[in-house]
């Protein structure tokens, strides 16, 4: 199913939450809505669910304005972050209750629930926990009920407000694998929201960047990663290092050196360069480039990571073949390979 | 999630609910103490046998509040610091008077040195009256106010542990320094909090006070008993206008309460009562 | 130090653990224990034709009938209108919200007396509401309807207090989850919010139940006191008081004070049941 948002505005107070966004997820797509907190990416996400409502703008499911349909009537599936489990029903309970609640015409009969709920635990992979209680499962656990129970609706479309957040960093990395195979194999168009961008590229079919209420980019995670389109989604996506430049008839004038720019053309003038730490060379001093001085040098593995100091600020370098014999306090040349330049 | 009438329609109900039962019983208290003008109401609260019974009633609560102050610091530290058993039943013990009838509680201080109590012959052989006497208006405020301070400070200073003062006693400090500087600055609020709910009980019974009390006019009549003998003397302005000033001593509580709860919410335990 | 092997308490660094131990104890005893236990012994000095002569006469019977029904309707009363405030108080935001509050509190602030004398004058047959009910047959004021009314604005705080912070912890986002898997809100209320908060209403309930059984300032005035139709159980202990007869009242007393520990234990037993619920 296609989930489109036509130009959403919604306030609180005098906090602006969404100013005007547009987008739309396509049917079976894996979508993720990415940025910092206080993007709007939740409300977002709660607005698409009916869990909010926007001050203006409309939401439709295949063309279909849902702008004024509260949750129930929208036929989502969606996972809270803190997963929202029922505590006092047990795991089968749970999933079952989207079922249960249905007017009687349309409830399936007590055999079909059961055999549903079944399914979706093995789904989930906790066959065996149907009669246990929230209360006495591990966080991984509990994330995988609140996932079956929405996926027992048979939702159009699935929202997950931070489906990982909650998680320590080893269970969150075995569950994002897991919930990609389980939309692989479902087909549900699916939105996710994140503030982890890691996890937004591993998992999306497409990334949304938000940023202060408005969209920065939309795109594939390669072209988001590769190709930011604004000096935002680069600085937010990957650990890039901060230059002031010049822009000059298409090209960017960095540490003396004239350098094509991988970012969107833009117009002459001052500007802002980005350059990833594996995008430097590292030469001896005094070759054209930037002038930095050597801080520290930490061998992580099969990298080196270089600490250097450009004009009284840190420039992280990574490097696969540092020059030998580097100790702190040498003066180097780092030599940026690709850069991206926006208009400051 | 509810949006739209039915939110409304519920905050409505709830508010013609509280209105009916809270606002308009307060709203009656002063309209009647006014019904006759300011002058009416004046003259109810300076008349001798009022003044008589305001004074009491702070006598009372001098006495009675301290007290519960330094039995709540000792059994909550007791109770806190320290691992014994049977501390459950304790606090249980501590928490009764709240589960006993304010009647019951007057009945049996009567029972203990009225005339034909178990000490009333002895205690009249001593020329010691404590029935119908300002002794036994206290200790029964004392018995009803029992539970407040104690049980405010007891799980504020559970869940604020031992920690602090193991570490000031660590650097050398003394017991009661340690006290001092250590744990009363950490629940003071909550001590306040206590105290407060403790003075307007205090100052507020009616039950247990009457049974102790004899209602001697001017000299055993505590404020609420004032009110009832006027109110049965259907004296309504003069009643109303002593009520109007236990009135105005509630909505004194409830509004620092409810700046204590805005303000130091964390160091209050805001255990329900 | 028999005493402190007997307790089970392990050496502190922190002091004064014999000195406030003591004092509590010493306190405890004095105040609240030995007075007490002067009812029952008391009682158990009567013989037993005597006291079933007294505590269970035809009036004592009405009088706690009274008692105990009036405060059982006032606290049904108080739970589902207590659960509607603490909902409204914990759900939704309006102006002056605060204040409303605040004066939830109102009736553990306000001496029972003020209580009492106020809404007799509101019931009252030329009361501002006794006068649009007195017309329509309903006669509140002096009679058992007048406790309920009375037992009505104590109990209410019991509940509200009670169910608010279970009913904050339960966090919207339940609600939000039920009304995202279909249910409508009549279904999110019954299987989704009322099962989590039953406990802590039971325990409201049950708080505004007992305080109501005792209760005596706020309901002498308006409930007239009339023999065998509108008088309390503690009314009927400070007449016998009164007439001093000590083993009347005595007898009635502990009859009550059984009942209202039997009303603790359950209190007890529900927030147990309810605490390891929610943490289990």
């Amino acid at each position: 199913m296609t989930v489109e948002t036509h130009d959403l505005v919604k306030r609180f107070g005098g906090f602006a939450a969404l100013e005007g966004v547009t987008l739309q997820a396509r049917p079976g797509e894996f979508l993720a809505l990415l940025g910092p907190s206080g993007s709007g990416k939740t409300t977002l996400l709660r607005i698409m669910a009916g869990l909010d409502f926007p001050d203006s703008g409309r939401v439709t499911f295949d063309g279909v304005d849902m702008s004024d349909r509260p949750a129930r009537e929208r036929g989502i599936g969606f996972v809270f972050q803190h997963y929202a489990l029922f505590r006092h029903m047990s795991v089968a309970d749970n999933i079952a209750f989207g079922l249960t609640v249905r007017p009687r015409r349309d409830r399936p009969a007590a055999s079909a629930i059961a055999a549903r709920v079944k399914e979706l635990l093995d789904l989930v992979q906790l066959p065996d926990l149907g009669k246990r209680y929230p209360a006495q499962l591990s966080g991984g656990q509990r994330q995988r009920v609140a996932l079956a129970r929405a996926l027992a609706v048979e939702p159009r479309v699935l929202l997950l407000d931070e489906p990982f957040g909650a998680l320590d960093a080893k269970v969150r990395k075995d569950l994002r694998r897991w919930l990609r195979a389980v939309h692989d194999a479902s087909h549900v168009t699916s939105v996710f929201v994140t503030h982890d961008q890691e996890e937004a590229l591993d998992l999306a079919d497409r990334v949304v960047v938000m940023n202060k209420g408005r969209i920065e980019q939309v795109d594939t995670p390669d072209a988001v990663y590769n190709r930011p389109a604004t000096a935002f989604v680069c600085d937010f996506l990957g650990n890039a290092n901060r230059f002031e430049c010049a822009l000059r008839g298409g090209g960017v004038e960095i540490g003396g050196l004239t350098l094509p720019n991988a970012a969107p053309p833009a117009g002459d003038g001052r500007g802002q360069a980005f350059v990833r730490p594996h995008e430097f060379d590292i030469a001896a001093a005094g070759q054209p480039g930037i002038a930095a001085t050597l801080r520290r040098v930490a061998h992580t593995g099969a990298l080196a990571a270089l600490e250097c100091e450009v004009e009284g600020r840190i420039v992280e370098a990574t490097s696969a073949r540092p020059p030998e014999g580097l100790t702190p306090g040498d003066a180097l040349t780092l030599v940026p390979t690709t850069v991206r330049a926006y208009p400051a | 999630m509810t949006t739209g009438w039915p939110k409304y329609l519920l905050i409505t109900l709830a508010l013609a609910f509280l209105g009916a039962n809270i606002a308009l019983p307060l709203a009656a208290v002063f309209v009647e103490a006014f019904a006759k003008g300011w002058d009416a109401y004046v003259e109810g609260i300076i008349e001798p046998d009022a003044l008589a019974a305001v004074r009491l009633t702070l006598l009372v609560a001098a006495i009675a509040v301290p007290f519960n102050i330094v039995f709540g610091l000792a059994a909550s530290w007791a109770i806190t610091k320290f691992d014994f058993r049977g501390k459950a039943v304790l606090i249980t013990m501590i928490d009764l008077p709240f589960s006993v009838s304010p009647v019951v509680s007057g009945l049996i201080y009567v029972l203990l040195f009225g005339l034909q109590g178990w000490f009333g012959e002895s205690l009249r052989d001593a020329g010691v009256q404590i029935i119908f006497a300002v002794p036994g208006i206290v200790l029964a405020t004392v018995f009803v106010t029992f539970p407040f301070v104690a049980r405010e400070l007891i799980p504020l200073m559970q869940e604020q542990g031992r920690d602090e003062e193991e570490a000031a006693r660590s650097l050398g400090a003394g017991g009661w320094t340690v006290f001092r500087r250590v744990t009363l600055p950490n629940i003071k609020w909550g001590l306040l909090y206590g105290v407060l709910l403790c003075n307007a009980r205090a100052m507020g019974e009616f039950g247990a006070v009457s049974v102790v009390s004899g209602h001697i006019r001017g000299l055993t009549n505590t404020m609420p008993l004032h009110v009832e003998i006027l109110y049965n003397e259907y004296n309504f302005v003069a009643a109303f206008a002593v009520a109007s000033l236990l009135a105005g001593l509630a909505l004194v509580t409830l509004l620092v309460k409810s700046l204590l709860e805005w303000r130091f919410a964390d160091t209050i335990a805001g255990s329900g009562h | 130090m028999a005493t402190r092997t007997l307790l089970g308490y392990r050496r502190s660094i922190l002091p004064g653990f014999g000195l406030t131990f003591g004092f509590t104890v010493f306190a405890l005893s004095l105040i609240v224990l030995i007075p007490l236990s002067a009812v029952f012994i008391k009682t158990a000095g009567m013989g037993w034709d005597q006291f079933v002569a007294v505590a269970f006469s035809r009036r004592a019977l009405l009088a706690y009938r009274l008692s105990f029904g009036a405060a059982a309707i006032a606290a049904l009363i108080n739970a589902v209108f207590g659960l509607l405030v603490a909902w409204v108080l914990v759900r939704t935001d309006f102006p002056g919200k605060r204040i409303v509050s605040a004066l939830v509190d109102l009736p553990f602030a306000l001496p029972t007396a003020v209580a009492g004398i106020a809404l007799t004058a509101l019931y009252a047959s030329n009361g501002w509401i006794g006068q649009y009910l007195e017309p329509a047959g309903i006669k509140v004021a002096f009679s058992p309807l007048g406790v309920v009314v009375a037992l009505t604005f104590i109990g209410l705080p019991f509940v509200v207090r009670t169910v608010e912070p279970v009913l904050a912890d339960l966090g919207a986002e339940v609600e939000e989850a039920a009304a995202s898997l279909g249910a409508t809100r009549w279904q999110s209320f019954t299987r989704v919010v009322f099962p989590a908060v039953a406990p802590a209403l039971a325990t409201g309930f049950a708080l505004a139940f007992a305080r109501g059984v005792g209760e005596y300032g706020s309901v002498i005035f308006i409930a007239g006191n009339l023999p065998f139709r509108s008088e309390i159980a503690p009314l009927l202990i400070v007449q016998q008081l009164e007439q001093y007869n000590y083993a009347g009242a005595t007898a009635i007393a502990a009859t009550m004070l059984v009942a209202s520990f039997a009303v603790l234990m359950a209190i007890n037993a529900l927030q147990a049941w309810d605490r390891g619920r929610r943490e289990a």
